[in-house]
């Protein structure tokens, strides 16, 4: 996994309340946890370095939610921009709350500097939340929906 | 319906009057349109297009270059970005879509890019992504960038990129460039449309696109222009700069974009969810917008700049 990755997230997890953070990509995986004081960083098991696709990789996190978000698995945004739940203005939204997903279906559009991301469902289910609204400024991490 | 008339003018080169469009119905419409037609007796008639694209000199010179590649160039296409986001295969990248024409082109957030056939430059690439390499944001100014570096060659000046990636000319906009990202199971694709004003329109004024602005082209700035010479310039100058995938502004690339910032020293209106009014700081290596809010600098990484002042 990126260092630079790893050190945003440390980043992040020293901004929020969140006590333990667990990111899963391909067969790698990293745990950051915070205690007392010090960030301490709990590297999982060595394998072999595996291929990422790597342009707008969808971190799953997997934390207890006491700030209102419904319980479930989180989408997360792994960049900043600007959140769109359609294709342009005026179409169909991607998904809806209630709506089943399947892993690889497009839930949004996160718009960095006019580059378009698609953000993918990394879990399949059934949409439980849209967190966030058309046009939200949407920062590095923040949960866009849960999954469920 | 008037799009059954604009299809076969493009596909048979004439189009009857009838007792729904006169000769001259049929005239100002496609002028209108962008496609420029003379009236005949019954109807009206294409003109010819000065200077083809022509795909045996653009892909012969390519590939002298070393630039692999695979080109279609189309008379009349919807949309060059659309149609390689649905056609695209692993096999034929680097993709080149050209199109004399787009009927349906579109800016960011489905903004029309109004189009002129045989006047402009309407230019899509599909690029194949590297497993582990990461396209952010910066990919739009280092694009903007290299086609500054193009302009310039050919002898304009005063070439300058509004945040964070329309080309203008002495503040009349040039270029634009809509990146789309295309994702499937084992691979990334990146598709990079830029569409380049060449030759100067009566109608291009009030039908660029975006009001705010009054658009220029290559002709008006230059004079004259090569079309073919062009297109390979820019299409080889895309390559380079996608060859290359960085996540931040090196400090070259950051002064060239101070050299070329339109929007330097001005006051903005930046509208995202909502609108923020203050003075344009620059940018930082990650290509974010800086603005400062009474003594506050902000980022921002999305946003429509919809006003701009001294």
């Amino acid at each position: 996994m990126d260092i630079r990755k790893v050190k945003k997230l440390i980043e992040l997890l020293e901004e929020s309340g969140i006590a333990e953070i667990e990111i899963h990509e391909g067969e790698e995986s990293v745990r950051i946890s915070r205690m007392t004081q010090q960030t301490q960083m709990v590297a999982a098991p060595a394998t072999a370095p595996a291929p990422i696709v790597a342009a707008a990789p969808v971190i799953e996190t997997a934390v207890a939610a006491d700030d209102g978000i419904p319980t479930g698995h989180q989408v997360t945004s792994p960049i900043v921009g600007t959140f769109y739940g359609s294709s342009s203005p005026g179409s169909k939204p991607f998904v809806e709350v209630g709506q089943s997903v399947a892993t690889g279906d497009t839930l949004c559009i996160i718009e960095a500097m006019k580059i378009m991301n698609p953000i993918e469902a990394d879990k399949s289910g059934k949409i439980k939340a849209i967190l966030v609204e058309n046009g939200d400024p949407i920062e590095f991490g923040q949960p866009l929906f849960v999954i469920e | 319906m008037f799009q059954s008339r604009t299809d076969k003018l493009l596909k048979d080169g004439k189009v009857k009057a009838d007792n729904h469009y006169s000769c001259d119905q049929l005239y100002s419409e496609f002028s209108r349109l962008g496609i420029p037609v003379n009236a005949t007796d019954d109807g009206v008639k294409l003109l010819d297009i000065v200077d083809p694209l022509n795909h045996e000199r653009i892909s012969s010179t390519l590939l002298e270059f070393k630039r692999q590649h695979t080109l279609e160039i189309h008379q009349y296409i919807d949309s060059t970005n659309e149609h390689l986001v649905t056609t695209f295969n692993d096999q034929n990248l680097p993709a080149i879509c050209l199109a004399e024409y787009q009927l349906k082109g579109h800016g960011r957030r489905g903004t029309h890019w109004h189009s002129t056939y045989g006047k402009d430059f309407n230019c899509s690439i599909a690029w194949p992504i590297l497993s582990g390499q990461r396209v952010t944001g910066v990919m739009s100014l280092v694009i903007a960038l290299s086609l500054v570096n193009v302009l310039e060659d050919l002898g304009l000046s005063n070439v300058e990129v509004k945040w964070p990636n329309d080309l203008f000319v002495g503040g009349r906009k040039i270029a634009g460039i809509l990146i789309e990202q295309v994702f499937n199971s084992t691979m990334l694709t990146l598709i990079v449309g830029v569409g380049l004003n060449l030759f100067k329109l009566p109608s291009r004024d009030n039908m660029s696109g975006n009001r705010e602005f009054i658009a220029t082209s290559v002709e008006e700035e230059l004079g004259t222009l090569e079309r073919n010479m062009i297109a390979i310039k820019l299409i080889d100058a895309i390559f380079a700069a996608l060859s290359e995938i960085p996540e931040q502004l090196d400090t070259p690339m950051m002064l060239a974009w101070k050299r070329h910032d339109y929007l330097r020293d001005k006051n903005i209106t930046i509208k995202q969810k909502n609108i923020s009014q203050g003075l344009y700081q620059g940018i930082d290596s990650s290509g974010h917008l800086l603005l400062n809010i009474d003594g506050k600098v902000l980022k921002f990484s999305s946003g429509h700049i919809t006003g701009v002042s001294k």
